[in-house]
């Protein structure tokens, strides 16, 4: 239950946020900046968030379960590795995806404080100056875009952590120690943050027709490691952007694939080992 | 186990193989739509400290944009305007689909920059002009980057046309017409909104030379359109374009028909002389002010 103190820390940021208008800190006050500036401090907490107990708990998993001797009382009975395996990570999945689902309500009525807030100051300071009805419905519905998407944004938060603790899985069932488990993880964690950077020097140096050692490196990466930048939707929601059905499906597929192939390369891995 | 873990490796990179088009293509889609920043170019890959670069991947980049955003006030605040302009790309590389960082940008070039080296007394006249257009420039570019990359965004545009609209900068009337044109072909419009950039545009129009006749017209049709909601700006430059000897006048409007009654008249016609905005047209206005 410790896990879920981030929330109250979570909670404490959000309130701070209403205090701070981030908009007015530029030229000119700028309501979608502050709504802006808001979502990412809450999406920012959330990644931080998921990725401390993707990655945390499920390197901890096998290891606590072999020093309680829990495993062995497992596995005595008629539970398959595959199944106790699946057991661990999608409780660790469902803890993170409780976990999400309190911060995204959170975040929700916050944003819908805030976005009332800006909505009321915004038409009355157009009343005042004598903007047509037209505008001010034009203008309420440009600032309700900035606070649609947040479900998708905390959804590719979950994906992302989703894939970051299959990858610890995999892992830790032939680390030897949960530091190596923990310091790995977070390496492909960063290295996949920079999978888009290698396609990008990919293409690059294919449409140069060039050769180095940089383009072996980035072939790699892009063929090694997850793309953790193409499952960032909240970026598009940070921005007010609407993300269209077909397209987070599509990068649901893309995480399910690294979920399901780090899941089964972690079974192919523990099936046979000594514990 | 060593064969068990070459398995492994094997099957990472055949999947790796397998979903790389895949990817690569989603990819593509999610940054055509502009849901997905950019990647960084080899040139940006350059110019950005490591300290950005490293920080400055996936969902963490409009977070670290902010941060930096905040830390551009430093140099606003010493006057040190080539490393604020420095700051400024970095944010935008960071977060380049976010508006207020392009218009803030421009801001800081345009306004800031430029009426500050306008001031430097350590600079000789000439430089000082010089250095002023230069920052001027620097300002409106950062504009157009900024329209190129959020072609949707309004705000953008009108703040570009407000820059060359603005007296204490360099007035150019042309290029707000321009402007105000390519928010109108360019963006969906509400009416309202439509009404207001052309008014705009027509204010502009009146002070170009030699297009007048252009600027009478499209008064007219938004007169013709809706005389209830009709501007005194509006009313004043009908009434001097059509005593403007330059300007072929169809069916001339009464002084009635402009503005109402001949009080409310005089009272605008006198708001209309007494501003010395040296552009607008004024043949025969004060003639007809005394005729009153």
């Amino acid at each position: 239950m410790k896990v879920f103190y981030f929330l109250v820390v979570f909670a404490a940021l959000m309130l701070a946020m209403l205090w701070v208008d981030f908009g007015s800190l530029g030229q000119v006050q700028d309501a979608e900046q502050s709504l802006r500036v808001m979502k990412g401090a809450a999406f920012f907490s959330m990644n931080v968030f998921a990725t401390v107990f993707a990655i945390a708990a499920t390197a901890l998993l096998i290891p606590k379960d072999v020093e309680d001797r829990t495993l062995y009382t497992i596995l005595s009975k008629p539970v398959t590795r595959l199944d106790y395996l699946l057991g661990r990570y999608l409780g660790v999945i469902l803890m993170l995806g409780l976990g999400l689902l309190l911060m995204g309500m959170v975040f929700s009525m916050t944003m819908w404080h805030a976005l009332e807030g800006v909505m009321a100051e915004q038409v009355a300071v157009m009343q005042q100056m004598g903007f047509s009805q037209e505008l001010m419905d034009a203008r309420v519905a440009q600032l309700r875009e900035q606070g649609m998407g947040v479900p998708v944004g905390v959804y590719s938060v979950f994906l992302k952590a989703a894939v970051l603790a299959a990858v610890a899985l995999c892992i830790s069932t032939f680390s030897t120690s949960t530091l190596f488990t923990l310091v790995a993880t977070v390496v492909v964690m960063l290295v996949g943050l920079l999978v888009d950077e290698a396609r990008s020097v990919m293409l690059e140096y294919a449409a140069a027709g060039r050769e180095s050692g940089v383009l072996s490196l980035a072939h790699w990466v892009a063929y090694m490691f997850p793309d953790f930048k193409l499952m960032s939707l909240e970026d598009a929601t940070i921005h007010g952007k609407d993300v269209p059905v077909g397209l987070a499906l599509r990068v649901t597929w893309v995480a399910l694939l690294h979920v399901a192939l780090s899941v089964v390369l972690s079974w192919f891995i523990f099936r046979k080992k000594e514990v | 186990m060593l064969w068990r873990y070459l398995i492994c490796f094997a099957a990472v990179l055949g999947v790796g193989t397998l979903r790389f088009p895949y990817e690569l293509c989603l990819s593509q889609d999610l940054k055509e739509r502009r849901l997905i920043a950019p990647a960084f170019d080899a040139e940006a890959r350059a110019g950005l400290s490591q300290k950005a670069w490293v920080a400055g991947f996936g969902s963490l980049r409009p977070a670290l944009a902010s941060f930096y955003s905040l830390g551009a006030i430093r140099f606003h605040a010493s006057s040190n305007w080539r490393m604020l302009e420095e700051r400024i790309e970095q944010v935008l590389l960071l977060d380049p689909y976010n508006p207020y960082y392009w218009n803030d940008g421009a801001w800081h070039l345009a306004y800031n920059a430029a009426a500050d080296v306008l001031e430097d007394e350590s600079l000789a006249p000439l430089e000082r002009k010089g250095q002023f257009k230069d920052w001027i420039l620097k300002g409106d570019a950062l504009y157009q980057r900024g329209i190129e990359v959020n072609p949707e965004d309004l705000k953008l545009r009108l703040e570009r046309a407000r820059l060359w609209s603005s007296p204490l900068r360099i007035l150019d009337y042309p290029k707000v017409v321009e402007i105000l044109e390519s928010c109108l072909v360019d963006l969906e419009l509400p009416d309202a909104r439509v009404r207001r950039i052309k008014l705009d545009q027509f204010y502009s129009l009146l002070r170009i030379s030699g297009r007048e006749q252009d600027a009478y017209e499209l008064g007219r049709s938004l007169f013709d359109d809706d005389p209830e909601r009709a501007s005194s700006s509006l009313m004043n430059g009908l009434c001097a374009l059509q005593l403007h000897p330059g300007v072929e006048v169809i069916n001339p409007l009464s002084l009635n028909e402009i503005y109402g009654d001949q009080q409310f008249a005089k009272k605008l016609l006198r708001h209309y002389l007494e501003d010395l905005d040296p552009d607008k047209p004024r043949y025969g206005m004060a003639e007809l002010l005394e005729s009153l």
